[in-house]
């Protein structure tokens, strides 16, 4: 088991590796960081473009580019940004914390409602349950993220009009000032949270369901689930131990492959939103052709990315034997 | 070459997916509704009076008949701008889904059908692109490259290069099993290089899970363009798009709503229909037959036949005029059968696949499939169960009727321990403490005649053997005590020497329990040592009924008595005429072969142990136009044995010499295939199911240049019994078989020398076993071709072949003239094998009950001789 976790780690950091090398290469070639200072009007002096170049490492070539970026980011510095006083680890870290409130807290909330509409709609295959439960999902899954987003947010500031109240938050992670007692400060963060967390949730636990619903329809015309009703077995024992436990091997992979997307998702949630989460750091940095900002973004969901993968990995050794004993 | 479809009853698996697909309502809607929103979007703007950036002097209207989505903030007609929109979303998502499903494809097939280290690239590369979330590389991308000038094409670009993997993992998974179908490696044996093979075989079978993520792909790539294009990454203005559309009418929700609204509702009409239409093309690619839920299969009521029969004293089950019929058949699968069991007899229900014996079985469990219906009574212990709830079944399913299913590796549950499967069983009755059920599964087990059973209660069932898991599933049967014990097909998945013990321990449990059984198999040798009465069942109907030893010595009906005839008589076997053996060159010369195998690293496995010894040294001579039948049990080494000899595998040491030539290279094997040819097992799997019986026979002429295949196809046709008009015909509209022969004749297309035989005749029904075999003789003596057959089973083997070759372990230990091997077996094991198979004669079958079984081999006094053959083959 923990050499398991072990071999998969070194896999994952190998990946990792790589990756960055890829990203770091194409982003690098993609564009000149220094484009919008060499098109100004009137023309910036030679010097102070050539300054600027050796200050962001741009004389020198790639892949030793990419060396100092490694060494710095292993030592904590995620390089210089375009912007001069820009320090990029220290204005991402926070940001980081409030995407991953929202990844995290969708994630989970998500993977409960696919479990359960999912095995609601295969135990109730072609009657109204599924037909409902079917339909929504795939209504749900043809919605677009932002107008879904857009919609809700609207509707909310509607909602506080009519009611003359702030019932619902409808902008930014967190009140400002934020409260400053613990309690209060949960609980504001918490309302800030409803709205986005539906958006993210809606959209990713719709097609998850689906698999769910796969999942749990093969899992009940398996031999086992026929023998375990023939020895007399009660049906929620039946469904619980029988049905589900081997369900849940399907779902946890596409939970972890679909975490990039959800990524993507947040970034478009909280742009809408106006919240300071990753999505506004790397718009900004993208619209900055800030390449080591970027690059610190991606490594950030790279990683989270990896790691889940990782979790993912142990799950399926908890939940399947087989891998456990290393023969499957 | 075949003509394709000329017979008019002939249809393309294609064919039928469309019209499956036309059949289903809501892909029809799909379609339907995104070809008008295609249309519009391609010739709307030609139509529409005003252009997507014209400056109308209507600002912010709503919709109007003048403008039927209303205007913006600078006077824009939202329907022309809208129509604009899906022209540039569709086009970006069309091209990026074809891109991204034709870069995946290319990937997949090689990575799934080369494997390894090519696999293991392409894999890591997937995992790569794969920790990137698209959007943020495809906004800096997209960004970097709109600006200097790339429009539409680059963004496409980009998403379909970060696309492809989804695509790529799919059709590597579905590669990996085509490469293990029977077909696939029957193409490699003919000769075929490996991209003929990804072309003609891999890519047309994989072409409808291609056609479904590729539609599906479409609707994946709108959401991430408009999605761009919101963050303002994707189209830039003046030229618009329906995200950018959303974006600019955000804060209009509430004022302008029609702006906002007309968009999002076009997106998710779009994506919809594109989601309804990829899940019609994969329910009409695939259509599965409705799957079982046993849970509600209680939903299927009986109806009461009017007047309950006479009943038979004591009798355990009754069933009378009972019938179950499926909508869309034309006869009923089982039609008014009158069947008791009494109390602690065994009544033995045979028939061939299709004769209704499992639905009987099922229906005295309760658990008739969803969609038949069943009239008649059914009671047991004279109760009328026909109606029961699900709680209400509970009262007999496990206490009073324990059932076995046929394939043990599939019916006990994979994640739960043997002991927790124990336990939920014996707490059926009520509560019981984990101490007491590990006691009571214990004593089970150990009854069961089941080596170090407080250990194997700790274990999960994959690390069992099939036998061992088949009486953990006997003893769990016992654990009520029941009245019936339902066996259905209890041996058919295992190997005949487990057959016998599981045959003794499914008596014990039935002396021990006293429990009345119902004997379900299509084996009627089976059946004269286990059975007190037989029925015999053909098309839904018991058309013989009687006490064993006078259903075996009088057969009254002609079924029965063919039936009958085509067990094989392994003791009566007396083979008079031995055919001399022809002295001279061999055809095919096996020396030494050795075929070994890694197991993987894991915990408690030495690095000697890993070393599967699948092959050890292994020796042969093949005469032309002789016929030696290897045969052995699942992990005997007899599959690798074939398969190293067709060169699917390399041989670790040793040689194959076929016509005098060792066939190490890939040269000497082309050469080789042209004289060589294989049969497989399953008749099903062995045919490409996209090619005609035509395209099929021509394949091997093809890869050797052969001339006049047609003419050959008719020919080989005539010879294995099957008519002309055949050619234009698609496998899947033949029946086992028919099919086998269709193989056999692919075989024999090139006039080959040796004709390998995988287990020819073992997926089929007995009395179709019988007319292959006839064939298969009939065509040696015809056409004078050697055979090397492979089977588990020693009657098939005995009868079609000249020498005997018994394989155990990866080794060969014992070769000789057929009448030798059976008559008088020079090795222990032989002697195991001989004495495991049923005789059809229930004194005899009772006689030998009497004296006991041989003692098995290998035992730790006589164990299996080491391997010492080294070398290790990954």
């Amino acid at each position: 088991m923990l050499a398991l976790i072990g071999q998969r780690l070194v896999n994952s950091l190998a990946i990792l590796l790589v990756s960055t090398f890829v990203v770091f290469t194409l982003v690098a070639l993609a564009g000149d960081p220094l484009g919008e200072l060499r098109d100004r009007q009137p023309p910036v002096p030679d010097n102070v473009i050539a300054a600027e170049e050796a200050r962001l490492g741009l004389d020198q070539p790639i892949p030793l580019r990419y060396v100092t970026w490694l060494t710095g980011v292993v030592q904590g510095d995620f390089g210089p940004s375009v912007k001069p006083n820009q320090n990029i680890g220290a204005e991402l870290a926070p940001r980081v914390g409030v995407t991953l409130r929202l990844v995290t807290t969708a994630i989970v909330i998500a993977t409960l409602l696919a479990l359960i509409a999912g095995t609601v709609a295969a135990l109730y295959r072609n009657r109204i349950a599924d037909h409902l439960i079917s339909t929504s999902a795939f209504i749900l899954i043809a919605l677009p993220s932002f107008w879904l987003a857009v919609l809700l947010k609207q509707g909310g500031i509607a909602l506080n009009k009519a009611a003359n109240a702030r019932i619902l938050f409808t902008i930014g992670d967190v009140s400002v000032p934020a409260p400053k007692d613990f309690l209060p400060l949960m609980l504001d963060m918490a309302g800030h949270l409803i709205l986005p967390t539906i958006v993210l949730t809606m959209i990713h636990f719709a097609s998850w369901s689906r698999y769910q619903r796969t999942a749990v329809v093969e899992s009940l015309s398996s031999d086992h689930v026929r023998f375990a009703v023939l020895r007399g077995l009660s049906r929620n024992r039946i469904v619980g131990a029988h049905v589900m436990r081997p369900a849940l091997i399907p779902i946890v992979t596409v939970v972890a492959l679909d975490l990039p997307a959800l990524l993507s998702g947040a970034v478009i949630t909280e742009t809408v939103f106006q919240w300071r989460g990753m999505g506004g750091f790397l718009l900004e940095s993208i619209a900055n052709r800030d390449a080591n900002a970027v690059m610190a973004w991606l490594l950030v969901a790279a990683a989270a990315v990896v790691f889940f993968n990782l979790l993912a990995d142990i799950v399926y050794a908890i939940v399947d034997p087989r891998v456990r004993y290393g023969q499957a | 070459m075949a003509k394709p479809s000329s017979a008019p009853r002939s249809y393309s698996r294609f064919a039928m997916a469309l019209r499956r697909f036309r059949a289903n309502p809501m892909a029809m809607i799909g379609l339907a509704i995104l070809v008008a929103l295609v249309a519009v979007a391609i010739f709307g703007p030609m139509l529409w009076m005003y252009g997507y950036a014209d400056i109308t002097p209507d600002l912010s209207q709503p919709p109007s008949w003048a403008h039927p989505l209303g205007t913006d903030t600078l006077g824009r007609d939202m329907l022309a701008m809208a129509m604009r929109g899906m022209q540039q979303s569709l086009l970006i998502a069309g091209t990026v889904a074809l891109l991204a499903s034709l870069l995946g494809t290319v990937l997949g097939v090689i990575s799934g059908y080369l494997g390894g280290i090519i696999d293991a690239s392409i894999m890591r590369l997937v995992d790569l692109v794969l920790t990137i979330p698209t959007i943020a590389l495809a906004a800096f991308l997209g960004n970097a490259m709109s600006n200097s000038g790339v429009s539409w094409l680059g963004l496409s670009l980009v998403l379909g290069a970060l696309f492809w993997t989804s695509v790529a993992r799919l059709v590597r998974g579905v590669s990996l099993s085509l490469r293990e179908m029977p077909y696939i490696k029957a193409a490699k044996v003919m000769g075929a290089g490996p991209v003929r093979i990804m072309a003609r075989h891999m890519i047309p079978n994989v072409a409808d899970h291609i056609i479904v993520s590729t539609a599906l792909l479409v609707g994946v790539a709108i959401l991430s363009e408009t999605g761009l294009s919101f963050l303002g990454f994707g189209v830039r203005p003046p030229d618009t798009s329906l995200g950018l559309l959303i974006s600019n009418a955000q804060t209009a929700v509430m004022t302008r709503p029609w702006l906002f609204y007309a968009p999002g509702i076009l997106i998710i009409l779009i994506v919809l229909s594109i989601n309804y239409v990829g899940e019609g093309l994969r329910d009409a690619f695939n259509p599965k037959a409705a799957p079982t839920n046993p849970l509600v299969a209680h939903r299927t009521r009986l109806r009461h036949a009017a007047q309950p029969l006479a009943r038979q004293p004591d009798s355990v089950v009754e069933l009378s005029g009972f019938r179950v019929t499926f909508p869309n058949a034309d006869r009923p699968a089982v039609d008014g059968i009158d069947l008791h069991i009494g109390r602690g007899e065994v009544l033995a229900l045979v028939g061939e696949s299709g004769s209704g014996k499992s639905l009987t079985s099922l229906a005295i469990a309760g658990l008739l499939p969803v969609g038949a219906e069943a009239s008649g009574t059914v009671l047991i212990d004279g109760q009328d169960v026909t109606g029961l709830s699900f709680a209400q079944w509970r009262q007999y399913r496990g206490r009073r009727i324990a059932t076995i299913l046929q394939d043990p590796s599939t019916s006990l549950n994979p994640v739960l321990t043997i002991g927790a499967q124990f336990h939920e069983t014996l707490a059926v009755a009520g509560r019981i403490s984990r101490a007491e059920s590990r006691k009571r599964a214990t004593e089970l087990m150990t009854l069961m005649a089941i080596r170090d059973p407080e250990s194997r209660l700790d274990q999960y069932p994959h690390q069992m053997s099939g036998g061992i898991r088949q009486r953990v599933v006997i003893a769990m049967a016992m654990v009520h005590k029941p009245e019936l014990i339902i066996a259905d097909e209890p041996t058919t998945a295992l190997d005949v020497t487990v057959q016998a013990q599981v045959l003794e321990s499914l008596r014990i449990a039935r002396e021990r329990t006293g429990a009345a059984m119902l004997f379900i198999t299509h084996d009627l040798a089976l059946v004269a040592g286990v059975a007190d009465r037989v029925a015999v069942m053909r098309e839904g109907r018991i058309i013989e009924q009687k006490p064993v030893h006078e259903l075996f010595a009088a057969p009254e009906h002609d079924y029965t008595e063919h039936l009958l005839s085509l067990a094989p008589r392994l003791d009566l076997v007396v083979k008079a005429e031995v055919v001399p053996v022809p002295r001279g060159e061999p055809l095919l010369r096996v020396d030494g072969l050795s075929r070994h195998f890694l197991r993987p690293r894991s915990k408690g496995v030495s690095e000697s142990d890993r070393v599967i010894h699948a092959l050890c040294n292994v020796s042969f001579d093949l005469m032309p136009g002789e016929t030696l039948g290897i045969v052995g049990e699942s992990g005997s080494g007899k599959t690798t044995l074939l398969n190293t000899v067709l060169g699917l595998f390399t041989p670790s040491a040793g040689r194959v010499i076929f016509q005098g030539e060792e066939l190490a290279t890939p040269q000497a094997r082309l050469k080789a295939s042209r004289d060589m040819s294989v049969v497989f097992q399953d008749p099903y799997a062995s045919l490409d199911p996209r090619m005609t019986v035509g395209e099929l026979l021509a394949e091997p002429a093809q890869t050797h240049g052969g001339q006049n295949a047609a003419q050959r196809a008719r020919t080989v046709l005539d010879q294995v019994r099957l008519p002309a008009s055949s050619l234009d015909r698609f496998p899947h509209e033949f029946s086992g078989g028919q099919r086998q022969r269709i193989a056999i004749a692919r075989a024999l297309m090139l006039e080959p020398k040796l004709v390998v035989l995988d287990e020819p005749v073992s997926a089929l029904d007995v009395s179709i076993q019988r007319d292959i075999m006839v064939l298969l003789g009939e065509l040696k003596r015809e056409l004078g071709v050697a055979y090397l057959l492979v089977a588990h089973d020693l009657a098939v083997v005995a009868e079609l072949s000249d020498r005997i070759g018994v394989m155990y372990g990866g080794q060969m230990l014992e070769l000789g003239e057929t009448a030798q091997v059976i008559g008088a077996p020079s090795h222990a094991y032989t002697g195991v094998l001989l004495d495991a198979v049923p005789v059809p004669d229930p004194t005899t079958e009772r006689q030998r009950h009497a004296r006991g079984r041989v003692q098995s081999w290998p035992t730790p006094a006589d164990p299996l001789p080491a391997c010492t053959v080294s070398g290790v083959h990954k």
